[in-house]
């Protein structure tokens, strides 16, 4: 399938290999540049050699908590109760795991976060929802961002069917 | 407009974004990628850490299922009814066991042996609590995860402000707002001349989806096997079949099911654009 505008023919976008098995995307992000005059790969890189003591590739929670306490006490501070939570919301994609796009991605977020000044503040406000959706996976909290897109999905789903002649079933209702 | 390359759900993905600048629009893909990742992570078949994958390969058959699970479980019944039970996430769930099959024997052995198993019909969702009423139907969201990744990225754009771009999830496509003042173009490509298109589509706000077997297959003894499993009664006519909708997850569903029994009726909302038989 190919994607164009009246100028610009873009790349053909088709899987076009055989598929053996339904295996994990490397999900690698070939996109233009990761940055605004930071390199956040390197910076990334650089914190999971350091963390990453079994040398796995990602960080778990052990070696994230391990981390943060040695942080704790260079800096003089003893409270790490806050070290679940940020995991947490690093762990984008929630499999217990950081990875180094995550890593690269909350290095990223944080210094966006720090640079407030700039006039972003919607935009930040709902990056900050999609983040907290992400991790809201696994949870049953009726209102959570995940839970209101999945509803607003429906909604319109039920908009379409609402206004079309169906003959292939009977009517039924998602509840959103 | 900027242009992002990645992959997810085991196909390439293609963002085209409008935004007003580099950084908005790397935000912007960050978010869409982490969300589809989650999604892959949380609904894959065969990825061993998902939520799916425990509840297919369960030690009992009653599952207390995150809202969201529970809500996709919901809109794939919806589905199954819609279309008079051909698209359905325990048939090809329950199947796929047969794509493991070394010999062709075996393949129609082991998917003999299941398919009494391979429906809706042995799932019951009461509110948050999934019930199988044996221990051999599975559940794969093919079809419909990976739509509904495109739907919600659509959703996430307009979160944080971006009003146009073209969302390309493996042939799956949501056309959000316009291309420089004018709608998407699309090129559906022909699945016999991987260079040609059959034909141009201008979208503005509406999906696309096209649904083949010649790109995905298994191969057992050297014979082609579609990704979509057809049930025995149906007959494949179409080899591909392109659908528009308002949504990509419809357009995904109906483009699926289309392959599996052409002679679907389709709603009033759903076109049919192109197949190929």
């Amino acid at each position: 399938m190919t994607i164009s505008n009246n100028s610009m023919m873009a790349s053909q976008m088709y899987a076009n290999k055989e598929v053996q098995a339904q295996s994990g995307a490397s999900g690698t992000w070939t996109g233009a540049s990761q940055g605004a005059g930071m390199d956040f790969s390197a910076i990334a890189q650089q914190l999971m050699t350091t963390m990453d003591t079994n040398k796995s590739g990602t960080l778990d929670k052990a070696e994230f908590s391990q981390a943060a306490q040695a942080l704790s006490k260079s800096s003089g501070k003893t409270d790490t109760s806050g070290v679940d939570a940020a995991f947490a919301k690093m762990d984008a994609n929630g499999d217990g795991q950081i990875s180094s796009d995550e890593m690269m991605a909350a290095i990223k977020q944080a210094t966006t976060q720090a640079q407030t000044q700039k006039p972003h503040h919607h935009h930040h406000q709902a990056s900050e929802s999609a983040t907290d959706g992400t991790q809201a996976n696994s949870s049953t909290q009726a209102s959570s961002p995940t839970n209101e897109m999945q509803k607003n999905l429906f909604n319109k789903i039920m908009a379409a069917y609402g206004s079309s002649t169906t003959t292939a079933g009977t009517t039924t209702n998602i509840s959103a | 407009m900027y242009l992002y390359n990645f992959e997810a759900f085991t196909t390439p993905c293609e963002l085209h974004i409008q935004a007003s600048n580099q950084t908005e629009a790397d935000d912007a893909v960050q978010i869409i990628i982490s969300h589809a990742k989650r999604l892959e992570h949380c609904y894959g078949f065969f990825r061993e850490t998902s939520e799916l994958y425990a509840i297919n390969n369960r030690i009992n058959n009653t599952h207390i299922l995150s809202d969201e699970f529970a809500g996709l479980i919901q809109m794939a019944l919806f589905y199954t009814n819609m279309t008079q039970g051909v698209f359905d996430i325990a048939l090809s769930g329950t199947l796929k066991a047969s794509l493991k099959a070394s010999t062709l024997e075996e393949y129609h052995t082991i998917k003999d042996t299941l398919f009494p198993f391979a429906s809706s019909e042995h799932i019951l969702l009461e509110g948050n609590q999934l019930t199988f009423s044996n221990d051999f139907t599975k559940i794969d969201f093919g079809g419909l995860v990976k739509e509904y990744a495109v739907d919600q990225a659509v959703v996430l754009l307009q979160n944080i402000g971006i009003t146009s771009a073209l969302i390309n999830f493996g042939g799956d496509i949501a056309a959000y707002g316009a291309c420089h003042n004018n709608p998407w173009k699309i090129g559906i490509q022909d699945p016999n001349s991987l260079n040609l298109n059959l034909m141009e589509v201008e979208l503005y706000n509406h999906s696309l989806c096209t649904s083949g077997h010649s790109k995905r297959f298994y191969e057992i003894e050297t014979i082609k096997i579609s990704h979509i499993i057809p049930t025995a009664s149906a007959f494949q006519s179409y080899n591909q079949a392109s659908i528009l909708a308002p949504t990509t997850v419809d357009a995904g569903v109906w483009s699926t099911a289309l392959l599996i029994n052409p002679n679907l009726i389709l709603p009033d909302h759903i076109k049919l654009i192109s197949a190929i038989e």
